[in-house]
């Protein structure tokens, strides 16, 4: 977990941070809303670090604090389009014809888990985000993270061992 | 060690949540206790397997760094701070000033109040000093009208009655 040291210009601060993690937000919201409104919710999210940018420097990862403001923001942008508050996936599931025949079941697996435990997964095989970082996005203990994704492994491993 | 501690191990260690040492130190357990070999395998490949099924390339074209935009946020952020300040400060002085026009020695000249003699009976009777106390003399005298009323009405309790009929012996009803 590489900290930035605070400049004393807060949107060179903020232009650093952009730098290191718009790429894997900007991923993260792709999953989230599409790639139409990501765009949007990007820039909307580092407006919100440059409005809390004292906040945004005591946080023990930056990277987990802007990932909460873009999935926030990713809620309230779902809530306001009255979609159901699903963060979802399905955009990502490729299928392409020569691809692992196993890779099908365990999607179809990660989909049939809770919204809990699939959206745990999914932060940590998808947006590559540690336990520690999981535990501040989802403002859940560290403990809770650790047993969600140990639980989500176990039924992962039954189910596609028992359609492969 | 158990089966379930190895195994729960053996997720961390899949999930590249385990410190280098703890990775060590179940390696050469692994070494001495193959049995949980095969475990072992199994849970690598399927966390393997579930990072492929999600995996999605990282985007390539990242918008510009909104710089203009977080500009003007931040000033007008800067601006909304010291506005918030400034609104707070006016507002203790404003409350400094009221406190200190109402604390100040009335000029009205205070008749004693019939209400309040009620309420506190003649030798208590204080001048009233500021519409503070007007109010509470207000809303004290009110509630003794309020039961005063019940009494005559009968819809007191008998306790109440008779401390009613006390005042009302001794002449100050």
């Amino acid at each position: 977990m590489a900290k930035t040291n605070k400049p004393s210009d807060p949107i060179a601060y903020v232009e650093v941070l952009y730098t290191q993690h718009a790429p894997a937000i900007l991923r993260h919201l792709y999953r989230l809303v599409g790639p139409k409104i990501a765009e949007d919710l990007l820039q909307d999210t580092f407006v919100q670090a440059v409005a809390h940018v004292d906040r945004l420097d005591g946080v023990a990862s930056p990277k987990a604090w802007l990932f909460k403001v873009a999935k926030n923001m990713a809620i309230n942008h779902l809530r306001k389009k009255r979609n159901p508050v699903e963060l979802a996936w399905d955009s990502l599931a490729q299928s392409p014809s020569q691809e692992d025949g196993r890779l099908e079941p365990m999607r179809r697996a990660i989909q049939k888990l809770s919204p809990d435990h699939r959206e745990t997964v999914l932060l940590r095989w998808y947006d590559e985000l540690s336990y520690e970082e999981i535990a501040q996005v989802l403002q859940i203990p560290l403990g809770t993270v650790r047993s969600r994704l140990h639980h989500s492994l176990q039924k992962l491993r039954q189910q596609v061992g028992r359609t492969t | 060690m158990n089966q379930h501690v190895i195994e729960s191990l053996l997720m961390d260690q899949a999930l590249d949540a385990l410190s280098p040492e703890m990775g060590q130190l179940l390696q050469a357990y692994l070494a001495d206790h193959p049995e949980f070999r095969h475990l072992a395998d199994s849970i690598h490949q399927a966390v393997d397997l579930g990072q492929k099924a999600v995996a999605g390339e990282m985007p390539t074209d990242i918008p510009a760094f909104p710089r203009k935009r977080l500009m003007h946020r931040f000033r007008y952020s800067s601006w909304i701070t010291l506005q918030g300040w400034k609104t707070i400060a006016a507002s203790i002085l404003i409350g400094i000033g009221i406190g200190f026009v109402t604390k100040q020695p009335s000029h009205i000249d205070h008749q004693p109040n019939q209400f309040a003699s009620a309420v506190k009976g003649p030798s208590e009777t204080a001048p009233l000093s500021s519409g503070l106390d007007t109010a509470r003399a207000f809303w004290f005298s009110k509630t003794y009208h309020d039961r005063y009323r019940n009494y005559r009405t009968g819809t007191m309790s008998r306790a109440g009655r008779s401390g009613y009929e006390k005042y009302e012996k001794a002449g100050r009803l």
